[in-house]
């Protein structure tokens, strides 16, 4: 996969910036979004309009930041969810520790609950 | 590859087995399924945001529910609109915003729109190559594979072959027109009338207009009379 | 929309940048040092490599509709002679285009 594409000059290609690479084959199956996406969603956008925390590029910049691999590997919404995380840190409206204890403090209620949840978190930034 | 559709694999089998009527797979089982880390993510921002006055439980569900009535039914809307008023589409085509405006709908202050019109001679396809740039306020949520890897970085490079998997065929005299949207503009195609839909009102030609068809990965069929 | 006036107009001949970029930037990789012609001036648009970074985007950019034909950016493109990629680049990322024998023909 990213099967490059070679050209002289041109400067470098961002993890983002995939037009002409090669995926392979197009999955063409949908589902409908899961509850915590249509709300990774919502508050994104009241984010925006409400608190002006982003802009469309903003946003676009911390996703492309992630790196191949964990670009290359989450889902849409995950990306979102990350940027958001990221930028109520960057525009200091929420801080790193208390995003981090109130994660553990999540992921604990669930496992009391009998749910699966993983013990693995997600790099800053 | 992005993996858009992992997490719902077993419940897409455990959906066919029921034989459950619905377009789609259903949501995840929040209660009982394996919880991914960026869902404990959500719910750990959610919380503290909520908790410090930033946003409320009841805005959430206000924009959540907004998001809900958005669908490709607004989008094939003005599309029939074009399809019966002359003067309309010429608008339209000339100036989105202020012709999506006379029906009544908003695009609000993030992007513009644009509307581009596939005729005998061309064939328009939107993708967006650097993120995922979508109409959503005329289509909706888009689909997993818009947003996938694979659509993004062939569409632009393969476009006949990307069209053919889903089942268009772009005839060898015909132009392909590939869309990447990389700025401030959000495509949406205007596909040409179907043959055979002379007679049908505005509404019915409304139902002809498919969510594909008006991001150019499919085109709507001939009528039969 | 087009009552905007930039350094170039519809079916002027353009290149755009090869650059090296370290930050956010929507001049797509695939397209630096590729040629087009300009078929539409978009309008006025605050700049995103500042936007990302929560700055006000200024001075704004003029935004070009740029056509490029396909056969010239991928040297083994399977497809009719007349297909094009459509892509909406900001004024700063463009050039006068030196060898503008494509000239106004796609249009």
């Amino acid at each position: 996969m990213r099967k490059t594409i070679t050209r002289e000059n041109a400067g470098g290609r961002a993890v983002h910036d995939v037009g002409g690479l090669d995926f392979g084959a197009i999955d063409r199956s949908e589902h409908d979004l899961a509850l915590w996406e249509k709300r990774v969603d919502a508050m994104m956008i009241l984010l925006y309009s409400k608190q002006g925390l982003w802009t469309v590029d903003a946003m676009r910049r911390t996703i492309e930041s992630y790196g191949e691999q964990a670009y290359d590997d989450t889902e849409y919404y995950e990306k979102w969810m990350r940027a958001m995380r990221n930028l109520l840190v960057e525009q200091e409206v929420l801080g790193k520790a208390e995003i981090e204890a109130e994660m553990a403090e999540v992921a604990e209620r669930h496992r009391k609950a009998g749910r699966s949840v993983p013990v693995h978190t997600v790099d800053w930034p | 590859m992005m993996h858009d559709h992992d997490h719902d694999h077993s419940h897409d089998h455990a959906h066919d087995h029921a034989g459950a009527g619905h377009a789609h797979p259903p949501q995840r089982d929040h209660d009982a399924g394996p919880m991914g880390v960026y869902e404990v993510m959500e719910e750990a921002v959610r919380t503290l945001l909520i908790e410090k006055g930033i946003l409320s439980h009841a805005e959430i569900a206000v924009q959540m529910d907004l998001m809900d009535s958005r669908s490709a039914a607004l989008g094939a809307k003005v599309i029939a609109r074009a399809w019966v008023d002359l003067a309309f589409k010429q608008r339209l085509l000339a100036d989105c915003r202020s012709a999506l405006a006379e029906l009544g709908i908003d695009i609000g202050q993030i992007a513009e729109f644009k509307v581009v019109e596939n005729t005998p001679a061309t064939h328009n396809v939107i993708v967006c190559t650097l993120c995922s740039c979508y109409p959503k306020l005329l289509l909706g949520i888009p689909p997993a594979w818009y947003k996938s890897l694979a659509y993004r970085s062939r569409t632009v490079v393969d476009p006949r072959s990307v069209l053919a998997e889903f089942g268009v065929t772009v005839a060898a005299e015909q132009t392909v027109r590939v869309h990447d949207s990389t700025a401030d503009l959000r495509y949406i195609v205007l596909p040409m009338r179907p043959a055979g839909s002379d007679h049908m009102s505005e509404s019915e030609l409304a139902a002809l207009v498919t969510r594909d068809a008006m991001i150019g990965t499919a085109v709507p069929a001939a009528v039969r009379s | 929309m087009s009552a905007v006036m930039g350094r170039y107009k519809p079916g002027d001949a353009v290149r755009v940048d090869d650059r090296a970029v370290a930050g956010h930037c929507r001049a797509p990789w695939y397209l630096r040092g590729q040629e087009g012609v300009v078929v539409e001036v978009l309008g006025n648009f605050r700049d995103p490599e500042r936007l990302a970074y929560l700055r006000p985007g200024l001075p704004r950019q003029i935004l070009y509709k740029v056509r490029f034909e396909q056969a010239s950016i991928w040297p083994n493109y399977i497809g009719a002679s007349s297909d094009a990629l459509e892509a909406d680049i900001t004024e700063n990322w463009l050039h006068a285009s030196d060898t503008a024998k494509r000239g106004a023909q796609a249009l």
